[in-house]
């Protein structure tokens, strides 16, 4: 993209709020926390507009963006987890007093809302790279080219990293259908 | 069972196939162009970061010097001393071979 065509900051945010807004809830399955991050996503946009290059397209730096905030706050979140060693984290009978409540997504019809509220559980346990792949092209629906430029690697990767995705879930929720 | 369980899976995996875009906040702009010019940032320029290291490199450095240069000037203080006393032991077997 030729850099004097870049839009202004206002442009690129109402052309991607809510692109970044739906990539970021669906890492963190939080409205609060997803309101925060895409803040940060677009301070972050800001404050590197000057600096790109056009070496990709827009979308894809910013979904880089994206991608790499909401990995941060997880990350960020789990550190605070590990260092509350004041609570108990195990209530007497040894279950999980703290267990992430049901995300239910706000673009998702009522019909749906149980059964994706347990897909949201499935997709937290998956490896970073599935999970991003999965997310991208699922809810994003991104095409296997865009995801590659994205995540920077190959369309034969992403392929992989889409069908590991499906039998980790497809595994997880044969697990959640037994218990 | 089991081909409840795989409908099941396949209904839950496709749970999201129709999903729509979420709206965000309209006051969400107001607040970004609140944190941009508030400067309310994690992030730290690199050259804040480099000075700071090099400060500290330096501060380090004097220390080390100082501790040095104090720990030669002790030892040179003690070679002074020898110095002395030997000087003092000859010059007391002087006078007791002038007073034999």
């Amino acid at each position: 993209m030729p850099l004097d065509n870049i839009p202004s900051f206002q442009e690129i945010y109402e052309s991607y709020k809510n692109k970044v807004f739906n990539t970021v809830i669906s890492y963190l399955q939080n409205e609060e926390d997803a309101e925060e991050t895409t803040q940060d996503v677009f301070v972050e946009v800001h404050r590197s507009l000057d600096k790109f290059e056009g070496k990709s397209s827009l979308s894809t730096w910013i979904y880089r963006i994206s991608i790499n905030k909401s990995l941060d706050f997880i990350k960020s979140k789990n550190r605070k987890k590990r260092f509350a060693f004041m609570s108990s984290l195990f209530n007497a009978y040894g279950d999980l007093q703290h267990d992430a409540p049901n995300f239910f997504h706000p673009g998702v019809i009522l019909e749906q809302k149980e059964k994706s509220a347990i897909l949201f559980k499935a997709i937290n346990n998956l490896p970073e790279n599935q999970k991003t792949a999965f997310i991208l092209s699922k809810i994003e629906g991104l095409s296997y080219l865009e995801i590659s430029e994205v995540m920077q690697t190959s369309i034969s990767s992403v392929e992989s990293l889409l069908f590991r995705a499906k039998q980790n879930l497809q595994k997880e929720l044969s697990n959640f259908f037994k218990s | 069972m089991d081909m409840n369980k795989g409908k099941w899976i396949n209904e839950v995996i496709n749970s999201l196939d129709d999903v729509k875009s979420a709206e965000v906040n309209p006051f969400l702009y107001t607040k970004i162009l609140q944190k941009i010019s508030s400067g309310n940032s994690e992030y730290t320029p690199m050259k804040l970061v480099w000075l700071a290291a090099a400060s500290f490199a330096l501060l380090l450095l004097l220390n080390f010097k100082v501790i040095k240069t104090s720990t030669s000037s002790s030892k040179n203080t003690k070679t002074e001393v020898q110095t002395l006393e030997s000087s003092y032991q000859l010059f007391n077997e002087n006078t007791l071979n002038y007073n034999q």
